[in-house]
């Protein structure tokens, strides 16, 4: 099924077929009044560089108010924000101190969202460079009562730097360029990726806020406007830049908190996701697929480890095993790594054709992936066992390097 | 005819062999010597891309709201009494499943969300935007205070007022004596009658035509439409 799913999306990616209305490009001009929340913590190299990002967006003051949530950081973030907060009437500074502070991006996000008083709340992470005209291009979208939450388009800024970071670019191509873009023109299941969003406040007002529990906050989000009724959109030309990690380490601690959260989500939204009445069926379909995505490598892994063991416990006769092996290996070539025709896709739409040289490393990502998914399910399964919170906020540190 | 054994291993090894340079040797050069040094540069400037438009018209109509207050009705109770298939989004926006024809002079105080086509009939009040799967038809003098969007044709009849925008995925028709307070964009043609108004712009990719002396009357009433 994920092979079938990630052809069509490349396909659907690559054809000019028209999807859902696009209110932005269509030049409808709906303003509404935006809240911009930069969760912080320890962020002083980055922290100002946005900040003076956001001072040179074109959409109007009067209707834009960004409240920056100093996470009782340890830095200078909090003062270099209350610096900007003196120049510039709309932007705020909420400082929380050490006790509350410090627990993870849900819980800064709602303090934050306390002080919010704009229609749409809009999300950025302390590392990022977003385009100017972004808040409109995100806003458009909130023309139409059904849509609870607009994801925008992330790409990396440091991709030169490491062999993880021309990964981190190589995932960013193929999971927005063609895998969010193909689900929105298709009406599937778009996902919010947690920064360069824009939400409803009335759908979080609706939910609470977010999750304080839940690792991924933005996967839980997700399927919580589902659940609610709200659909969410994507919107491929508002496009922002992050930084990336660049060791394996940061790789490492970020997706696996990624995959544990995710993981997460599954036990939470199996059944409420399945039964809710406001959902067609292909939506439940992906749905579905989306939640059970980080078992895949799991499952992969086993499936190679059996395989192995079969192969050399059994008395095998070579030459009708190098038959068996010939379907199995292409199998494996098209099968297990139909996403990576997704990043030869997003590479072909970005006209990047140098950049697919360097395909083939997602092999190894892919490998790296498996102990990842297959840890963060073990640990999960401990915690569970044990009763023991295991789920610790594991922040991603920004040097504020840029390459150009 | 049968194949050594040994000359098929070595055949599929050689084929393998050439299969890993052939895709290992670009990865090794690119990662060497790296020649495309990330994404598109960061645009300084907003990009703008803009359909056809043209400016306002001169023209103002006065609707006295207050006229179908009087008669609201709970919209929620009123489709559960009516047995229509009717579930909520959120807290303020409901979704109506199936084509849906509101009847004359009723209010709504919530978003409306149709999946299918919707008929308003005349003098209803919407307080907030109405949404449809499928074409719209909108009596005379409605009030919808929010947006309207249709991912089929729209059709407005006389001096309707619309406090946002229209968007259409088809063509847009305007009556007479119609209020738009921002933009109308539809991917199809837009028809103007007499003495409408619209407040910013209009958007489309088809024709915009202006209709003084109109070839095809409108109805006089949504009674008349099917």
């Amino acid at each position: 099924m994920y092979l079938a799913r990630h052809y069509i999306f490349s396909l659907t990616a690559l054809s000019n077929g028209r999807g859902q209305p696009n209110y932005t490009l269509h030049g409808l001009n709906h303003r509404p009044t935006v809240t911009i929340l930069i969760p912080a913590r320890n962020e002083e190299a980055v922290v100002g560089r946005l900040l003076h990002r956001i001072t040179q967006f074109t959409y109007p003051k009067d209707k834009l108010e960004v409240i920056l949530i100093d996470d009782a950081s340890t830095d200078s973030t909090g003062e270099i924000a209350d610096e900007f907060a003196k120049s510039y009437s709309f932007i705020k500074v909420v400082h929380r101190s050490p006790d509350i502070g410090g627990k993870g991006k849900s819980s800064a996000l709602n303090d934050g969202v306390r002080h919010a008083n704009g229609e749409m709340v809009l999300l950025f992470d302390a590392d990022y460079i977003p385009q100017v005209d972004i808040v409109e291009k995100l806003a458009g979208y909130f023309v139409d009562p059904e849509v609870g939450v607009v994801q925008g388009r992330i790409a990396v800024l440091n991709e030169p730097r490491t062999l993880v970071s021309r990964l981190v670019a190589l995932e960013r191509i193929g999971g927005y360029g063609v895998d969010q873009l193909a689900r929105d023109r298709l009406g599937l299941i778009t996902q919010c990726g947690g920064t360069v969003c824009g939400i409803r406040r009335s759908l979080l007002e609706h939910l609470g806020g977010w999750d304080e529990k839940m690792l991924t906050e933005d996967t839980d989000l997700t399927f919580q406007a589902y659940e609610a009724g709200y659909k969410i959109r994507y919107a491929n030309e508002a496009e922002c830049y992050e930084e990336a990690v660049e060791s394996w380490r940061s790789y490492w601690r970020q997706r696996h908190r990624w995959a544990k959260g995710h993981m997460q989500c599954f036990s939470k939204h199996l059944v409420p996701f399945t039964r809710s009445g406001n959902l067609g069926f292909w939506e439940r379909v992906d749905g579905l697929l989306v939640l059970g995505m980080y078992f895949v490598p799991i499952l992969v892994g086993l499936s190679w480890v059996f395989g192995a063991v079969i192969f050399f416990m059994s008395p095998v006769d070579w030459f009708s095993a190098i038959w068996t092996m010939i379907p199995l290996f292409a199998y494996s070539s098209a099968g297990n790594f139909a996403s990576f025709f997704e990043v030869g896709a997003g590479i072909y739409l970005d006209r990047r054709v140098r950049t697919s040289w360097i395909i083939p490393v997602l092999l190894l990502a892919f490998a790296v992936n498996m102990l990842i998914c297959s840890k963060a399910l073990f640990d999960l399964v401990i915690s569970k066992i044990t009763r023991r919170k295991a789920h610790e906020w594991a922040k991603t540190v920004h040097t504020g390097g840029v390459c150009r | 005819m049968t194949l050594d054994p040994l000359l098929l291993m070595t055949l599929l090894l050689t084929a393998a062999l050439g299969f890993a340079v052939m895709v290992l040797s670009p990865l090794i050069i690119e990662l060497r010597k790296p020649k495309d040094k990330g994404p598109r540069r960061i645009p300084k400037t907003p990009s703008e891309r803009r359909l056809r438009s043209i400016g306002k018209k001169p023209a103002r109509i006065n609707l006295n709201e207050t006229e179908c207050s009087g008669r609201s009705r709970n919209l929620q109770d009123a489709l559960n009494e009516a047995g229509v298939k009717v579930t909520r989004i959120g807290r303020d926006t409901l979704r109506i499943f199936g084509d849906f024809a509101f009847l004359p002079r009723f209010e709504v105080s919530d978003n409306v969300v149709v999946d299918g086509a919707l008929k308003i009939g005349d003098s209803c009040v919407f307080h907030r935007s109405v949404k449809a799967k499928g074409n719209v038809f909108i009596g005379n003098r409605v009030v919808i205070k929010g947006n309207l969007l249709s991912e089929g044709d729209v059709t407005m009849l006389d001096e309707v007022v619309i406090g946002g925008s229209v968007h259409s995925e088809g063509s847009v028709t305007i009556g007479e004596n119609v209020f738009v307070a921002s933009s109308v964009v539809a991917v199809g043609n837009v028809e103007l009658y007499e003495n409408s108004e619209v407040k910013n712009n209009i958007l489309t990719r088809g024709a915009i035509k202006v209709l003084r002396h109109p070839k095809v009357e409108l109805p006089s009433s949504i009674d008349e439409i099917g």
